[in-house]
């Protein structure tokens, strides 16, 4: 095997050499250059692949000496692995900084370049304390090389606080070092580990660490010390921004790594120190880059953030014991996971040209049309925020788990809010740039246009321009050296990601969604187009739709899987209506359904846990594609991952205190915890996904600005995740909170109040899709409250709504799909009189809207006789009260839905509308077909339903014949249809009867007292429909909610700007500041502030 | 079988013909009522009847569309409908109609079909008074269902059921076993909702009849209109029937003339009631009717449901 000494030497003796080897051209050198690091990468390999599983170190002694008197230098399975990366990655970055179009690097550039890798190589390699200050040194001084060979003012400043900075840090770390070795006698790290309980633990030996391991910290850049740093991510090259962050700073990390058994064993402060370090640099940068405008600046506060937590999870153990000892499978994943992702971002904004970051519709959609580089983008991203499936996800879940089990509970709330913000900055510049070129994204409710010509021509020239920005970005070409690098970077990912999964244990349900999202998308490479894919989509997913449930009994899992398969594939088919390629479409759709199949085949918390954030992943990217929907997705994903992070929290803390919690699998009650904290954070990220009262505001811009067909899924399939998550945490909720109030309780009034609120806002949108997301609010509303009754008859009626809401809503977004795609408007307004162009889409709308409002004879009636009998049987007298009311203001939506769209006047432009295709109509009318059958027959719904909960709960109900019976009441499905088929016909035939005497006349034959409308398609009652009832109730319809959530976003910006406005770019306030940092390292040290 | 079936439909023809008959004629008894109140002569009882043959009669029928020929249908259905899920008399084979369908929820559901098939059929004219007339109804229609709702709420969990037969059965034994007098909050708050489902003054701004030709009805005409009209006698028996359940003790004897005449008697002083509060008060606005009925009414409601649970 080659000696680590070989490493070492061939850097530098490369760099002494290049000069000499440019002589041979500069091209020439630089693929000579390439050809080393490929070596160098070969030889790293290599260690790995041999030292990996064998437990021995690779040791080399210096000079003829050993150990303590010469420089040992020591590589293990985990330091092998590490290089790898690291030089791999140094690899792509060299690619890209030779191969790109303009300041490609050649000369001292490279000579600096290989002596930085010399400096990485050495502080992982090294053991002597005093050669990790000789590496530290290099590494300072080739970076500043690096930025001070700039011509740009701006970087040769950034290169001179960089100097400052490290500097100070060097001489800390000299100071520590010195200390150290009069404490103990020796430089070796392994002597002065062995000796640091006894010889440290003096204040003199304290006070040295305390030097040495601010001296560590400084470098690796923590908040708030750390605006020299940022400075130079802002104004470097980006290609040196990817080489600190994923060459530089893992290599410090690993620093760390060796001198904390020192730290630990010396003295007790220091965990808690470096802990409180690691905190405060993870979650103050996250805080900063919220209103971040630079990217490269972002980057710069993601990756220190990144590495604040590397430090925590250095720190923290994975066992979840507190400190005793490192444990380095977690921080290592987090660090590679982030070295990689990090230059990945930084290679693309190089790539791009494009540094712009923050919001507004002037930022340019420089990812539109470029789908390889936004796949790229996107998965750099995801990985950063720690989403399946990348290796990030894996780390961050054991932290996580980690830090619950060790009660760190102040550090989960830290590590939980930073990945939370992270998501909003991260999520945003990601939706940005691939958002249409038309959004200016600020929609997130119903844009009504003003009434005049102007603003129209603004609205399309301001649109023109948009795309002229967007065009011109997408010409420029991705020179080749990014190409490479970030292939490699992405394969560098996608195999941690394989390994990472398939090391993580989790069942096959997972990774058929991944392996179902990852055929269909070889699929868009081949050009496949959209319609056949959908057809192979359809037969795909029914074939395993019915091989999982065929055979099996109907429990909560099949049902499941029923309801969102085929859902679906009854869905699926309104795509054929689509000619052309829609790239991911599909995948996306075949991702999201799958992930809910995995989820109700979960077995454990991490595979509940996976299948959710695949769920809100496939789904956030489909939402992401609608024209206008770029300011809803932002809300979309960063509420769907705040409820994703209050999962895992819940999680966390449930398993902390039953290690055996969430693994029965798929039935009613899993994920119960007797935990009462555990509980109320499952229930609010339940509820966040239901779209509660309150955490509703991303539901309503998400469901209704998703193109139409994933308006229709989102809302009709994709919703019922939340219903599901409810019964398998179900024990959980009925929990007593305060004062005897159990957690139940509280959801039905929520429940219950979110029906009420749904309906009051559907109530008053003009857009079509407003009004049906604003409905599926209060359904989920309806449903919540009905589960929340923790009865038998309340989970029937849950699990009852549910299959109802899907059959109607599928119907009425599909309906309206179709009316969109003929009338090119979504205001309804805009519309009237398509009845008779469009009759087979008014039967549909209408159907829809007697089984929404439950009118009966429809199953609608099904719902609410449920519904109330349970209630009332509990004694939930006032909710049952309530709910009815909001069941009056849906039948008012609903009939100002149907009345604006179908009935009125005619618009004269759309007296040549057609009916909606009929790969639109088709699903519609299976869902019509399934409405009457269990409207006729309400047994074959709800029998089933019965089978699903009896497991919980004993019937309270008994059957006679089609007559369901409860202990208040009865309801006969089957002979109200007689009835009303009986009474609807008398009459019917009776009118038929006398009908030779009647006259058809044209829709416009209307008077007012005797005089015919001039232009009678202008009286068309529709817009503002219920205005009294806007004016009765006054400002108690004003948006309260939205308003808060307005204001918690400002209060983050001001707390954000607070903290940028620390970094004020002066290097001697930098200065100033380190010397602070240390001053609070001994205070903190000392024990107190 | 086909003889149980001939004679439930021979049943069913007599109640309608029951209901029917009498309905038009107190429609056409409180027609007259009103105006000696306003110090008119006013039209005969029997005015109703005349209309009804009237508009049969028309030789000419305009339609504006399959929905619009239907919405008159689906009205006198909801009517008919509401009506035949309502045990009209108590303890009567004849007059217990089709209640074994379903309880007090189905009844207050149905009452929608109805309503609902007539706004679309009204909305297919293209006439915009009607839907103006549809928005005003269906909006104030909300707002006294919430009285309403708490009113049915607070019975239901005072007789510990829904089911309106027993609703009855419960207040027999004298009249201080009636609703009205066991609950009187919630009786309170149901007969207040009572006077918005009448849709008379005050709460008549929805069709508004005769200012200005406004409301469903407005293109209606000839067998349409006159099925309209049939449908108002039924549907109001038919409610009156029901709060005659709900708080007044049903209509119970042994001997059903008898009975017929309670309900007679009873039906005709709440209906009273709704024209004594029509002839005494002026219209609101529908925002005025809306603030209204989610104001003292609710809060009674609210009260007399609070009540049941302590």
């Amino acid at each position: 095997m080659v000696s680590p000494v070989v490493l070492i030497a061939a850097s530098l003796g490369f760099a002494f050499l290049y000069p000499l080897v440019e002589r041979l051209g500069e091209r020439a050198a630089t693929r000579i250059a390439l050809l080393v690091l490929a070596a160098f990468a070969g030889t790293t390999a290599g260690w790995t692949v041999s030292l990996i599983g064998s437990g021995v170190a690779l040791t080399a002694d210096t000079a003829g000496f050993v150990a303590p008197l010469s420089i040992q230098l020591q590589v293990t399975a985990v330091d092998a692995l590490a290089m790898t990366v690291v030089t791999l990655l140094a690899l792509a970055a060299l690619v890209q900084l030779t191969e790109r179009a303009t300041d490609r690097w050649h000369g001292k550039q490279v000579v600096l370049f290989f002596v930085l890798l010399l400096g990485s190589y050495g502080l992982i390699m090294t053991r002597d304390l005093f050669n990790v200050f000789v590496f530290m040194e290099i590494s300072g001084i080739s970076v500043f090389g690096l930025l001070s060979t700039s011509r740009d003012g701006r970087v040769f400043e950034a290169g001179f606080k960089y100097m400052v900075a490290s500097g100070l840090a060097s001489v800390f770390f000299l100071i520590g070092t010195a200390f150290v070795y009069r404490s103990v006698g020796s430089l070796s790290i392994a002597d002065i580990t062995a000796a640091a309980p006894v010889a440290l633990a003096s204040p003199v030996g304290v006070m040295g660490l305390l030097f040495l391991v601010t001296g560590i910290l400084i470098e690796l850049k923590p908040a708030p010390a750390n605006g020299w740093a940022i400075d130079t991510y802002q104004a470097a090259d980006p290609g040196i921004g990817a080489l600190l962050s994923a060459v530089n700073a893992t290599a410090m990390v690993f620093v760390l790594v060796r001198v904390m058994p020192i730290l630990a064993g010396a003295s007790p402060v220091f965990v808690p120190l470096v802990l409180i370090a690691g905190a405060g640099a993870f979650l103050i940068p996250q805080a900063q880059a919220l209103l971040q405008e630079s990217f490269k600046r972002m980057l710069g506060y993601s990756s220190v953030a990144q590495i604040g937590l590397v430090v925590l999870a250095i720190v923290i153990p994975a066992a979840g014991v507190p400190f005793a000892g490192v444990a380095l499978a977690v921080p290592l994943v987090l660090l590679l996971n982030h070295a990689v992702a990090k230059a990945t971002l930084f290679w693309i904004a190089d790539a791009t040209g494009d540094d712009a970051s923050g919001f507004g519709g002037s930022l340019p959609a420089s990812l539109r049309g470029r789908p390889a580089l936004l796949v790229v983008a996107a998965i750099a991203v995801l990985a950063l925020l720690g989403l399946p499936p990348f290796p990030g996800f894996w780390a961050k879940w054991s932290l996580v788990m980690g830090l619950a089990a060790g009660g760190h509970i102040g550090l989960l709330v830290v590590v939980l809010l930073g990945s939370l913000l992270e998501v909003v900055y991260l999520g945003r510049w990601l939706i940005m740039r691939m958002r249409h070129v038309d959004d200016d994204a600020t929609v997130v409710s119903q844009r009504i246009p003003a009434d005049f010509a102007e603003s129209r021509a603004d609205a399309v020239s301001g649109a023109a321009s948009g795309a002229s920005d967007a065009s011109g970005a997408a010409a420029g070409a991705i020179p080749v050296g990014a190409t490479v690098s970030l292939g490699l970077a992405t394969l560098l990912m996608a195999g941690a990601s394989v390994a990472a999964l398939l090391g993580s244990g989790v069942g096959m349900p997972v990774l058929i969604v991944l392996i179902g999202v990852a055929a269909f998308a070889v699929l868009d490479v081949l050009r496949i187009p959209l319609r056949l894919q959908a057809i192979v989509a359809i037969a795909g997913l029914s074939w395993w739709g019915v091989s999982a449930v065929s055979g099996a009994a109907l429990t909560l899992q099949s049902g499941f899987v029923l309801l969102f398969v085929g859902g679906a594939v009854v869905q699926l088919v309104a795509l054929l209506a689509r000619p052309g390629r829609r790239a991911g479409l599909v995948a996306l759709i075949v991702g999201m359904v799958l992930s809910l199949a995995a989820l109700t085949a979960a077995t454990s918390p991490l595979e509940v846990f996976v299948a959710w954030e695949l769920m809100t992943l496939t789904s956030f990217f489909l939402v992401v594609r609608g024209r206008f929907a770029a300011a809803a997705s932002v809300r979309y994903l960063t509420f769907s991952l705040a409820s994703a992070l209050l999962m895992l929290a819940a999680f966390s803390l449930a398993t902390a205190a039953n290690p055996a919690f969430g693994t029965g699998g798929g039935v009613i009650g899993t994920l119960t915890t007797s935990v009462p904290w555990a509980a109320v954070l499952l229930a609010l990220s339940v509820l966040i996904k239901l779209g509660a009262i309150g955490l509703h505001i991303w539901l309503p811009s998400s469901y209704a600005e998703a193109e139409d067909e994933v308006s229709s899924l989102a809302s009709s399939v994709l919703s019922k995740a939340g219903i599901l998550l409810l019964f398998l945490g179900a024990g959980s909720f009925a929990a007593p909170l305060f004062a005897g109030v159990a957690l139940n309780q509280v959801l039905g009034w929520i429940g219950v109040i979110t029906a009420l609120a749904g309906g009051m806002m559907a109530l008053f949108q003009e857009d079509i899709k407003y009004t049906l997301a604003y409905s599926s609010m209060s359904q989920l509303g309806y449903m919540v409250l009905a589960f929340a009754l923790m009865s038998h008859l309340g989970w029937v009626t849950a699990l009852y709504l549910a299959v109802n809401h899907l059959l109607f809503k599928g119907m009425l977004f599909l309906a309206v799909a179709g009316i969109v795609m003929r009338t090119g408007t979504r205001l309804m307004y805009q519309m009237g009189g398509l009845i008779k162009r469009m009759p087979f889409s008014f039967v549909s709308v209408l159907v829809g809207i007697i089984a929404v409002s439950g009118v009966p004879p429809l199953a609608g009636f099904g719902g609410k006789w449920l519904l109330y009998t349970a209630l009332i049987e509990q004694g939930w007298y006032l909710q049952a009260a309530l709910a009815l009311f909001s069941s009056g203001i849906a039948f008012l939506y609903l009939f100002r839905l149907i009345h604006s769209m179908f009935l009125g006047q005619r618009k004269t432009h759309h007296d040549t509308v057609t009916e909606a295709p009929a790969a639109v109509l088709i699903p519609q009318f299976v869902f019509l077909v399934i409405i009457i059958a269990i409207s006729m027959f309400p047994n074959l719904l709800i029998k089933p339903l019965q089978t699903i909960v009896e497991p919980a709960f004993a019937s309270s109900v008994r059957w006679e014949g089609y007559t369901v019976i409860s202990s208040l009441g009865y309801w006969n499905g089957n002979a109200v249809m007689y009835v009303v088929i009986g009474v609807f016909l008398a009459p019917l035939l009776w009118l038929l009867a006398v009908k030779g005497r009647t006259y058809r006349v044209e829709q416009f034959n209307i008077v007012f007292a005797a005089e015919r409308p001039h232009t009678p398609q202008s009286t068309h009652y529709a817009y503002n429909f219920y205005g009294h009832y806007q004016k009765a109730f006054g400002r108690l319809l004003d948006p309260w909610v939205e308003r808060f959530w307005s204001g918690v976003s400002a209060t983050a910006g001001t707390v954000s700007q607070t903290l940028r406005a620390w970094n004020t770019g002066n290097p001697q306030t930098y200065a100033l500041q380190i010397l602070l940092y240390l001053f609070l390292t001994y205070l903190v040290a000392r024990g107190g502030l | 079988m086909t003889q149980m079936i001939l004679t439930k439909a021979l049943y069913t023809v007599i109640s309608l013909a029951v209901i029917t008959n009498y309905a038009l004629i107190l429609i056409g008894t409180m027609a007259r009522i009103r105006a000696k109140v306003q110090g008119r002569v006013g039209q005969p009882f029997y005015q109703p009847y005349i209309d009804i043959v009237k508009s049969n009669a028309k030789r000419t029928s305009i339609s504006h569309g399959v929905m619009f020929f239907l919405g008159p249908v689906f009205r006198l259905a909801g009517g008919l409908g509401t009506y035949l899920f309502i045990p009209a008399i108590f303890g009567s084979v004849i007059f217990s109609n089709f209640s074994f369908s379903g309880d007090l929820l189905l009844m207050m559901y149905f009452i929608f079909f109805g309503q609902l098939g007539m706004a679309l059929g009204a909305g297919e004219s293209g006439h915009p008074h009607s839907a103006i007339g549809v928005a005003r109804g269906l909006a104030q229609m909300t707002a006294f269902e919430l009285p309403f709702v708490l009113s049915v709420v607070a019975l239901a969990a005072q007789y510990g059921t829904l089911s309106i037969t027993e609703i009855v059965a419960a207040q027999q034994g004298g009249f201080t076993h009636w609703a009205a007098f066991t609950n009187p909050l919630a009786m309170i708050a149901g007969m207040i909702a009572f006077l918005g489902m009448s849709g008379a003054n005050p709460f008549s701004v929805v069709v508004a009849p005769q200012e200005i030709p406004i409301g469903p009805p407005t293109e209606m005409q000839s067998s349409f209109l006159g099925m309209l009209q049939t449908n108002r006698a039924i549907f109001n028996g038919a409610k009156m029937v029901l709060f005659m359940n709900l708080f007044w003790g049903g209509a119970a004897h042994e001997n059903l003339l008898v009975a017929i005449l309670i309900m007679v008697v009873k039906t005709f002083l709440i209906y009273l009631y709704v024209t004594i509060v029509g002839a005494s008060f002026p219209r609101f606005k529908t925002e005025q009717s809306i603030r209204f009925f989610l104001g003292v009414p609710t809060v009674i409601g609210i009260a007399a449901v609070v009540l049941q649970m302590v």
